[in-house]
């Protein structure tokens, strides 16, 4: 994972957190890698991965239970609500970069159409 | 813990100090057999060259134990002695404590040494070693024997204090910018001093080895003033001629001195470059 | 908020009338890894020295864990010097058996698992090893060590880029919790998501200091920049 060194850290983990849990890395009611793993993985300070988690926690998206640990919560509808939530901040990156380049919406959905059919072709 | 410290320095120095006594003395004994075998010129040659070695014996280990000193104490590696657990003055001990035997150790062997010297000597006169030895000994008065025999070992022991003390004071933090010139030039202000000391306690001092008269080799009760005087003005003195073991006190006196003043300057003063 | 575990009030040292550190006052919590940042002639390797408890000779209070620099203190601090410290002879056996001889909270077993990690060879001597596996064994025996405080001095310079990885990762992997770690160093990149917080000291002095995230949320830049920018002037 690519770090961005002039901004928070602790931020940028919570995202990627985020995105795992969205995505399904990290399925409903999976337990997380301890902290010191995550850590270790991320190439970070334990701190700013107990830190980023904790918010993670405060923002419903997992549990800590004292003796078993952390966990993925099961409530769906929080999942989807998550994932959408950040595809929408990626959709808004995308149209605020196409407005930059004049696109038009007809133009923008032609081009994400194609590259998305590209990008399954490749797979 | 100067248990384990003492242990320690002698784990290190193990491998330096059997290497350096086992060429010696094996340079020792092949010239010694060349010389008890009189073989013409080599034997002679030999015989110089084992004494050379058995009276060499004993500064050459004292200068092993001054670089391992100062490496250990004040090289890269004083970075591990220094952070290691102990008081400064319990590493000052340990060491001086491993020195003083070590040194012991290698007077026995240079004596040892000169007595095979003399041994193989003899054997090339066609002399009985051990008779050749004690009419040698028995030359020496009884009291000079036992005062020179004292007065060595002292001095041995004032040795290996003042180095380590002088090493330790010359690395403090107000010295220490002259790196190993520090100890060179206290070492050289400090034989100045010591000599004018014992020079005058020599003379001071009431106590002494009469020489010459009917009590030779005795100890009396008097210094070595009115020998000296009666000597610079050239006539014989009114009593008997002495020679002052002043020197003894003063070697002990500056031992006590230097291993006070060495152990808390490791213990206050110690400051790595 | 748990208590200090190293202060430090007024720490004045000057040599030979050349200031080194004027008035230096820090408090470091433990649980945390503290990056120790400065340029040359900040004061950095002087406040560590002093702190390790092996230059003599300052002014002001050091407090380690309640001691002041001492044998008591050395029992819980791991110091690890700029410089090689061990015998050239060493083999790593030779050193692990030396600290485990004279170090009561050393790990043995940790020792050997960090010298297989590094894939340090254990039948070379340090004379034979490169300087970046002299380091890497050296950190071996620092982090080895169960200690409350570690100093470690610059562990990363002089270091091939990919062992200066292999080293973090090693710091990061054997740091314990509650302990307090201390790095000092001028290559803050390597080093910015390692640390929780950061102590920048010019001239002698603490002339910044904070939690890492803190300080790039105020400037609105990464460490590195911000050291760059500080040091500049």
């Amino acid at each position: 994972m690519q770090l961005d060194n002039s901004r928070p850290i602790w931020a940028q983990l919570v995202d990627e957190f985020r995105r795992n849990i969205a995505a399904g890395r990290w399925g409903p009611g999976q337990k997380l890698p301890p902290v010191r793993e995550l850590a270790l993985e991320l190439g970070v300070n334990p701190n700013t991965v107990q830190k980023s988690l904790s918010e993670v926690d405060r923002l419903g998206l997992t549990t800590t239970e004292r003796t078993s640990g952390r966990f993925v919560t099961r409530d769906e509808a929080l999942i989807s609500a998550a994932r959408a939530a950040l595809a929408t901040t990626t959709a808004d990156s995308f149209i605020s970069a196409a407005h930059g380049l004049g696109m038009s919406l007809d133009e923008a959905a032609r081009l994400v159409r194609d590259r998305w059919q590209l990008g399954k072709d490749s797979q | 813990m100067i248990g384990s410290l003492i242990a320690q320095e002698a784990r290190s120095l193990r491998r330096t100090l059997g290497g350096t006594a086992g060429i010696l003395v094996l340079v020792t004994l092949v010239c010694l057999a060349g010389a008890a075998l009189d073989i013409p010129f080599i034997g002679a040659v030999g015989l110089v060259v084992a004494i050379t070695a058995a009276v060499a014996f004993t500064p050459l280990v004292l200068g092993i134990l001054a670089e391992n000193y100062w490496r250990t104490m004040y090289g890269r590696e004083g970075y591990f002695t220094m952070a290691l657990p102990v008081a400064g003055r319990s590493l000052f001990a340990a060491k001086v404590i491993f020195g003083l035997i070590t040194a012991f150790a290698a007077a026995v062997a240079s004596v040892a040494l000169l007595l095979a010297c003399a041994a193989a000597f003899a054997l090339s006169i066609d002399q009985h070693p051990a008779r050749f030895i004690r009419e040698g000994l028995a030359q020496i008065p009884d009291g000079m024997g036992v005062f020179l025999a004292i007065a060595l070992l002292l001095q041995l022991i004032y040795l290996v204090i003042v180095g380590a003390a002088l090493m330790s004071i010359g690395a403090s933090a107000r010295f220490n910018h002259l790196g190993f010139g520090a100890p060179v030039i206290g070492g050289v202000l400090t034989y100045v001093v010591m000599t004018a000391v014992s020079f005058v306690a020599m003379l001071l001092v009431p106590l002494g080895i009469a020489i010459g008269g009917p009590d030779a080799g005795a100890f009396v009760a008097e210094g070595m003033l009115p020998t000296f005087l009666a000597q610079v003005a050239g006539h014989s003195p009114d009593g008997p001629e002495v020679v002052g073991v002043g020197v003894l006190f003063t070697s002990v006196a500056a031992s006590v001195v230097f291993a006070v003043w060495g152990a808390r300057t490791v213990e206050r003063s110690t400051s790595l470059r | 908020m748990t208590s200090p575990i190293l202060e430090v009030t007024h720490l004045t040292k000057a040599y030979r009338g050349r200031p080194a550190l004027r008035g230096l006052s820090l408090s470091l919590q433990p649980g945390q890894i503290v990056g120790l940042m400065g340029d040359n002639g900040s004061g950095k390797t002087t406040l560590l020295k002093i702190l390790a408890g092996v230059l003599a000779d300052w002014e002001g209070t050091v407090s380690l864990a309640s001691h002041a620099p001492g044998p008591a203190s050395k029992q819980l601090v791991s110091f690890l010097p700029d410089a090689s410290f061990l015998p050239d002879s060493h083999r790593p056996a030779d050193s692990i058996s030396l600290f485990s001889r004279f170090f009561a909270d050393f790990d043995e077993a940790k020792a050997r698992e960090m010298v297989d990690f590094f894939g340090l060879p254990w039948d070379r001597s340090l004379k034979e090893m490169s300087k970046g596996m002299r380091e890497k064994l050296q950190i071996s025996l620092a982090m080895s060590r169960r200690a409350r405080i570690y100093l470690l001095d610059e562990p990363i310079s002089g270091v091939d880029p990919a062992s200066r990885d292999v080293i973090l990762r090693g710091i990061l992997q054997n740091f314990a919790e509650d302990a307090l770690l201390v790095i000092s160093t001028h290559l803050i990149q390597d080093v910015e998501q390692v640390v929780d917080s950061v102590v920048f000291l010019k001239d002698g002095q603490v002339f910044l200091e904070g939690a890492a995230d803190d300080l790039r949320d105020a400037h609105g830049s990464s460490l590195d920049a911000l050291f760059r920018k500080v040091y500049a002037s």
